[in-house]
């Protein structure tokens, strides 16, 4: 197998594992014979049409949740290390361009409630799956609009600028990359995970207020008990620099270790809402408050568990290509 | 024992009315023309559909086999044969029955359209209101 083909394959890794085990022997005898003598890359022209078919058909095959789910959870990852590396540039930009942050800050705010009513969306979308028989793909394609939104509007809080949106974050983040990556069997496991976090969020939510005497059912006082839902505290605010190195983290962990992000993230992600901000209601015990760094490692394993899903997703079920040098290292191994 | 359509190919568009009444495509077109002739596989399709445009139509591999997947999927060609040679996986498709009726209905509705705008073009003043006249 020469380089051209190894590179063929790697791309051909951007459409569903089904579509690869019936079609990707056969196109790539085909991509080689149209290659010109002596090519040992694809062209730019050929690299976009393979990647761009490749992601239409993982589109098409959103036909259940867990296909919308998985495209769903890779589009989160990019958003989100998109949005770290915007985090940092401004705190690089910071000093030559000060404006730059409440400029963004006014562009990605949002009302608290629309992550949440986009979680709930999404989970009713995911309940009512088995009665849309037929229209299953209405189901995927809606939850990864569902999970952009929420991304998208949740920027701001990856950029530090707000607090509320890494709770449906990692919830959505769990559930997502549980189902892109989890056996058949277990997706109903995947879709309890998700759910129960959810869950655990609307009791975090009740019990703020079954706690809050003093509350006279304004919107104002809701605001006021929402917006001190924070996942940083006065301990340790994330700061727009740390994203990096928690996306960098995060990545390598996922990349190491996928299993143990998965397993280490699932139990976290509650533990860090158990111990959420100064108020701590739902645990009730202010000494919960000390574990800082919990709060930080909600994205860095939930980011851990995006790319070891993806990554599985994506690339494993490729028996075509297994044994194969990597495209992108020469015979020595070397980048 | 056929297996159990994947999801990636369950977008059949017989299955969608709107679809009934639009045309086939251009690449559809040629790779049904192309397979008129005689069992292809995927490299032969594409050097037949070169030679049937004079080269004015080169598509891409990608998009070659997404048009062959919903030609398949619509049923109006299925695999012929498969073999390996010089190392290279060949699967060839043919014609159904279906797609030479589908073939054969869009050939004569375009030769009918054709026959009009041969027409239409020999009068004089063409474009022009009156020009029919």
């Amino acid at each position: 197998m020469n380089k051209l083909e190894a590179r063929y394959r790697w791309l051909l890794a951007a459409y569903p594992s089904a579509h690869r085990h019936e079609r990707e022997d056969e196109m790539v005898s085909v991509l080689l014979d149209v290659a010109q003598p002596g090519q040992t890359r694809p062209s730019l022209r050929q690299a976009t049409a393979i990647v761009a078919a490749g992601l239409t058909y993982r589109l098409r095959s959103a036909a259940e949740w867990q296909a919308g789910a998985a495209i769903a959870g890779v589009v989160a990852l990019g958003l989100g290390v998109a949005m770290a590396v915007l985090a940092g540039g401004i705190s690089l930009l910071r000093p030559v361009a000060p404006n730059v942050e409440s400029g963004l800050r006014v562009g990605l705010s949002a009302p608290w409630w629309v992550p949440t009513a986009a979680w709930a969306v999404a989970l009713a979308l995911l309940a009512a799956e088995p009665w849309l028989k037929g229209r299953r793909s209405v189901v995927g394609v809606s939850l990864i609009v569902v999970f952009a939104l929420i991304m998208v509007l949740g920027g701001g809080h990856l950029a530090g600028f707000t607090r509320w949106y890494t709770v449906p974050f990692a919830c959505f983040l769990v559930l997502s990359m549980a189902a892109a990556g989890a056996p058949r069997r277990s997706q109903v496991a995947a879709f309890a995970t998700g759910a129960g976090l959810g869950g655990l969020l609307l009791l975090r939510f009740v019990g703020t207020y079954g706690r809050d005497r003093h509350w006279d059912g304004s919107p104002v006082r809701l605001w006021e008990h929402v917006s001190r839902w924070s996942l940083s505290n006065d301990l340790v605010v994330i700061r727009p620099g740390h994203w990096l190195v928690v996306v960098v983290a995060g990545l390598l962990l996922g990349l190491w270790r996928p299993r143990i992000a998965v397993a280490v993230g699932l139990l976290a992600v509650p533990l860090a809402m158990l111990a959420d901000g100064p108020n701590a209601a739902w645990s009730g015990n202010p000494k919960v408050q000390v574990v800082a760094a919990i709060p930080t490692s909600i994205l860095l394993l939930g980011l851990a568990i995006g790319v070891g899903w993806a990554r599985r997703s994506f690339v494993a079920h490729r028996p075509a290509t297994s044994g194969i040098p990597h495209p992108f290292r020469d015979d020595r191994g070397d980048l | 024992m056929p297996a159990a359509s994947p999801a990636w190919r369950s977008r059949s568009s017989s299955k969608c009315v709107y679809f009934r009444f639009v045309s086939i495509n251009e690449l559809s077109f040629l790779v049904l023309t192309s397979l008129a002739e005689e069992p292809r596989h995927g490299y032969a399709i594409l050097g037949d559909i070169a030679a049937l445009t004079d080269g004015r139509m080169e598509p891409q591999v990608a998009t070659l086999y997404r048009t062959l997947d919903r030609l398949a999927a619509d049923g109006q060609i299925v695999e012929h044969s498969t073999e390996v040679v010089a190392g290279r996986f060949r699967r060839s498709y043919r014609l159904t029955d279906r797609g030479v009726s589908d073939l054969r209905a869009e050939a004569a509705q375009r030769s009918a359209t054709l026959k009009v705008a041969s027409v239409r073009l020999r009068r004089p003043n063409v474009g022009l209101a009156g020009g029919a006249a």
